[in-house]
């Protein structure tokens, strides 16, 4: 693959929306038309960004005429979708609170590409369209039972806030939210990627690359808070913004949104204990969400280093996911 | 500073919850524990504040509401300017943020009333063509007390005048509880206004005119409430819809959450279990206090 | 910490009821948990209104044990048990505060000699013995109380070691402030169990038997206790305290820079406390003092150290005691046993004079 390193790229990167004292309106909801989808299934996979999904496959795709053509079309279309994390740390507290002198863990990192921005709601449009939801294949047996529940207001499935397995066409760009941890790995499976772990991501945010210097970053762009970086409660949306918003709020190979908008689902289970040594625990299996959202009030938990959990079933209205790439297949960094 | 010069000048004041008279030093009222400082720093050309209550069970999150709520309004967060008056009205919003940050929840409000928080703010909105202030209070009450006034009237006596003064209420309901089958918020609930219109009606045939909001809280954990909060209550607090429907004259409902997530913390050997907000996610919280303030 | 109760003579079957926060099907947080079915619907207002609740106690060691007494809208008295009983169940901050209250009717707390330590103790050992009540009860039985025998009611009674004199003038200057119709907050105070007997066993019994009082919780102008001992700091109180008709003194300074209020009465007893003669002090206020009004203590206690100076009066000094007691027209009762007795006193003195020859 031929990867342009840390590149910022020089993509329509829309300006942070104006500051407003009430919080935007509600979209009114109008659904997504439906793409037409290529004949050629290989062209096919390209429109429906399965890019992972072609490289992965390559070798058993070897017969199909367009190979070459589409692997490369693929790898470019990586090379401008991801960015490179370099080798790094990440060190997580074990406790739920980050204090002076609580027992932590660190970890090292492998290279790995991280997708610039997350999942948007015209790129899950392209899975619920390949019947994504009734492909067994993608989905962890004992989570089968659920799949009756992964619907939309409609009924049909799709992320929770859908209607009738469209998104709203002026949502397009924004995160796809209403998904819950398994949605989210169903669909990384099936375009070939898979989500980060904990420590991958909080690597990605933090920019804590191996060095002599060894130093980190609380916010992807640096450490001095800023709400012309970021969309959380304290930027006055109130809702979701396009994933291409925030450029200055990018981290240094240019992904954006590392924080703020919407939390992200890792793929970690959350267990801390408490400062007292007592295990935490959900109503049901946590997973670890990083990043914080539109409505996180307190800027000390939209940080590259807080940990939060949420119910791996919930499909809330704030969290979404971002996929990444190892550049060495099936290698991972876990925390 | 207003309290020490009402002193210096010798002065008794009547308490503004319940008119008892009170020596010019008091920090508390006699009768009723509300703070003297409401009544000394109210001497304003704009005349007496106007009271909004925050009512609830015990354990229902009415605390971490109104500090939300406050601190929000202290940053400008929608069409309205918060201003403090007196320090003792911050510290509702300091103590909830202080603990919220550090993903805990604010100590138990005690039963007694002169341990409750009041909040006294001055209230602007931006929006208007005219600016035009209003002055509230809002009292942090314990929901024991609220729950023990409404099994006993006059067991705590600063909960009926508050009630019987109050401009705006804010009714404050557990709709996970409701949404798991629970009867007691829909039993609180249908007390609490069957209390209220005792309060305030010499006529028992007319409505109650007080304007009364409805919030649903926790609503992170049933968040079907905020697509349609009016069908959550009739549907998983029928009893409360149906008396809405029948003695209040202006009612709205609404939706919130203050919590993204939760997260409980125990130990074998105990027998409790500690509630953990993972982190925060508003939602809903100024709507229900703007069309309070819209009402009045 | 109160001492423990004396070998019950017998004992008295009591009205209980349970103040506590428990999360239950019918309801969660502070309440009345479970009564006994001889209570009323008053007595259960009045308890809820006045029961301690979250962070209400003065110290948050786990072994913190606190008192209140207070008298019913029915006629009862409430003996309450405070102490805490594990963590509160929403976890939010602090122990569980539980409060075990009895009820006595007038014959039964004048059985306890109207001590409430004494009725504390007693409780302290059923719950000892059975535990603290924390699930919610349909209905709770009447509780069994021994009644400590009269002779040792009090603690301080059957302590031989005697009071330093700084913590009788406190106490005897409280006493007298309640005398006066005064209520305090003595702050800084620790023992206040032992504080508390002291002050009651310089009070008249009727004055005792209405009066209420608290020990280790946190004063609050809400719960309207006339007598409240308390650790906490005498700075922040006092500001708490402003404009309240609550006096707030440190406990071992309430008798410095005061006049007496009744010159008389505190003389008599600070004489007897010194001289270790608790029981004449428990037969005075508990016995002998009936019905009197605050303005005959004065009287009395005059009578009082008339009896104690005649055995250092001459025959002459006797005969005149005679003459003017014997013309004397004692108002209330305890004053004409009181004088009878000192007539009686004054006879056999001046026989015993008379008899060695001193005329």
């Amino acid at each position: 693959m031929n990867l342009t390193l840390f590149s910022r790229r020089k993509q329509t990167q829309n300006e942070p929306a104006p500051r407003r004292s009430l919080p935007a309106p509600a979209a009114p909801f109008e659904p997504a038309e439906k793409p037409v989808l290529h004949s050629d299934p290989l062209k096919r996979l390209l429109q429906q960004e399965r890019l992972g999904y072609v490289v992965r496959h390559a070798r058993s795709l070897q017969a199909h005429p367009n190979l070459d053509a589409v692997f490369q079309a693929a790898v470019e279309a990586i090379d401008e979708r991801f960015a490179l994390v370099p080798e790094g740390f990440a060190t997580l507290p074990k406790t739920v609170n980050d204090y002076p002198g609580c027992p932590e863990e660190d970890f090292e990192t492998e290279a790995f590409l991280l997708a610039r921005h997350p999942i948007t709601n015209a790129q899950y449009q392209a899975f619920v369209d390949d019947n994504g939801y009734d492909n067994l294949d993608l989905w962890p047996q004992d989570i089968l039972p659920h799949l009756v529940d992964f619907t939309d207001m409609s009924g049909t499935a799709a992320p929770r806030f859908w209607r009738h397995g469209r998104h709203n066409r002026h949502l397009a760009d924004h995160p796809v939210v209403g998904v819950c941890f398994y949605e989210a790995a169903a669909y990384a499976k099936w375009a070939g990627y898979r989500l980060p772990t904990n420590v991958e991501w909080q690597m990605a945010a933090s920019w804590r690359i191996r060095s002599a210097a060894n130093t980190l970053r609380r916010y992807p762009w640096g450490d001095a808070f800023d709400t012309q970086k970021c969309n959380v409660w304290a930027s006055r949306i109130g809702s979701t913004v396009g994933v291409n918003n925030y450029p200055k709020g990018a981290a240094p190979n240019g992904v954006l949104q590392m924080v703020g908008n919407v939390w992200e689902w890792t793929d970690r289970d959350y267990e801390p204990v408490d400062d007292e040594g007592r295990q935490i625990v959900g109503d049901m299996l946590m997973k670890e969400i990083r990043g914080g959202a539109y409505d996180t009030y307190f800027p000390s938990q939209a940080t590259s280093g807080f940990r939060s959990g949420l119910a791996a079933l919930v499909r809330a209205h704030n969290v979404g996911f971002r996929c990444m790439v190892n550049v060495e297949p099936e290698k991972e960094s876990g925390g | 500073m207003s309290t020490y010069l009402n002193q210096s000048q010798n002065q008794e004041a009547e308490c503004m919850i319940c008119g008892a008279a009170n020596a010019g030093d008091a920090e508390q009222c006699v009768e009723c524990s509300a703070p003297m400082a409401l009544v000394h720093d109210t001497n304003q050309p704009q005349g007496e504040p106007q009271i909004v209550t925050i009512l609830g069970d015990s354990n229902v999150g009415k605390t971490v509401y109104l500090g939300f709520l406050l601190d929000m309004l202290s940053q400008q967060a929608s069409e309205y300017t918060a201003v403090p008056i007196g320090a003792h009205s911050v510290n509702v919003q300091q103590t909830v943020i202080s603990h919220m940050a550090c993903r805990m929840f604010p100590p138990k409000t005690p039963m007694e009333a002169d341990q409750w928080y009041w909040a006294y703010y001055q209230i602007c909105n931006r929006a208007g063509r005219h600016e035009q202030w209003v002055d509230l209070v809002i009292p942090d009450m314990a929901g024991e007390s609220l729950a023990a006034e409404l099994a006993n009237p006059k067991t705590f006596r600063v909960i009926s005048n508050l009630t019987s003064r109050s401009a705006g209420i804010l009714l404050l309901l557990d709709a996970s509880q409701a949404a798991n089958g629970s009867s007691q918020p829909d039993f609180f609930g249908i007390k609490m206004l069957t209390y209220l219109d005792a309060v305030n009606q010499a006529n028992r045939r007319d409505l109650v005119q007080t304007p009364t909001a409805i919030v649903l809280c926790k609503a992170d954990q049933c968040p079907e409430c905020f697509d349609d909060p009016r069908r959550f209550t009739e549907v998983n607090l029928s009893r409360l819809w149906n008396l809405c429907q029948n003695r209040l004259a202006n009612v709205e409902f609404f939706a919130c959450s203050t919590v993204g997530a939760l997260a409980y913390a125990t130990a074998p050997d105990e027998d409790f279990v500690t509630t953990i907000p993972l982190h925060t996610a508003l939602r809903g919280v100024l709507e229900p206090f703007e069309w309070i303030v819209e009402q009045l | 910490m109160p001492a423990a109760a004396a070998p019950a003579a017998e004992t008295v079957a009591c009205d209980q009821a349970v103040f506590t926060s428990v999360r239950s099907g019918t309801g969660e947080g502070y309440r009345v948990i479970a009564a006994s079915p001889g209570m009323q619907a008053h007595e259960k207002v009045e308890i809820t209104r006045r029961s301690p609740s979250h962070g209400a106690l003065c110290e948050e060691d786990p072994q913190t044990v606190g008192l209140e007494g207070y008298k019913l809208p029915t006629g009862r008295y409430c003996v309450a048990w405070c102490g805490y009983a594990g963590q509160e169940h929403t976890a939010r901050g602090g122990q569980r505060v539980y409060t075990h209250a009895v009820l006595l009717d007038r014959s039964t707390w004048r059985q306890f000699q109207a001590n409430p330590v004494a009725v504390h103790a007693a409780l302290a050992q059923h719950i000892e013995a059975n535990g603290p009540v924390l699930k919610p009860a349909n209905r709770l039985e009447k509780i069994t109380l021994g009644l400590p025998k009269p002779a040792t009611n009090m603690s301080i009674l059957a302590d031989p070691s005697a009071a330093p004199s700084h913590a009788i003038d406190s106490a005897l200057a409280a006493a007298a402030d309640l005398l006066a119709g005064r209520s305090l907050v003595l702050t800084e105070a620790f023992g206040g169990f032992r504080l508390l007997e002291k002050i009651l066993l310089s009070l008249p019994l009727e004055t005792r038997e209405s009066l209420s009082v608290s020990v280790g919780v946190r004063f609050s102008p809400s719960r309207k206790i006339r007598l409240a001992i308390v650790s906490e700091a005498q700075g922040d109180l006092q500001r708490r305290a402003a404009g309240q008709p609550t006096q707030v003194c440190q406990a071992d300074r309430i008798a410095q820079d005061r006049q007496p209020l009744f010159q008389g009465w505190e003389q008599l007893l600070r004489r007897w406390w010194r001289e270790g003669r608790r029981q004449d002090i428990q037969y005075l206020t508990t016995d002998l003092c009936h019905g009197v009004s605050c303005d005959a203590l004065d009287r009395i206690a005059g009578i009082c150290e008339q009896i104690d100076a005649l055995d250092g009066l001459s025959a002459d000094a006797v005969r005149g005691a005679i003459a003017l007691y014997e013309r004397a027209r004692p108002t209330t009762k305890p004053e004409q046993v009181l004088t009878e007795q000192l007539l009686s006193n004054a006879q056999a003195r001046l026989t015993a004079l008379e008899a060695s020859g001193d005329q």
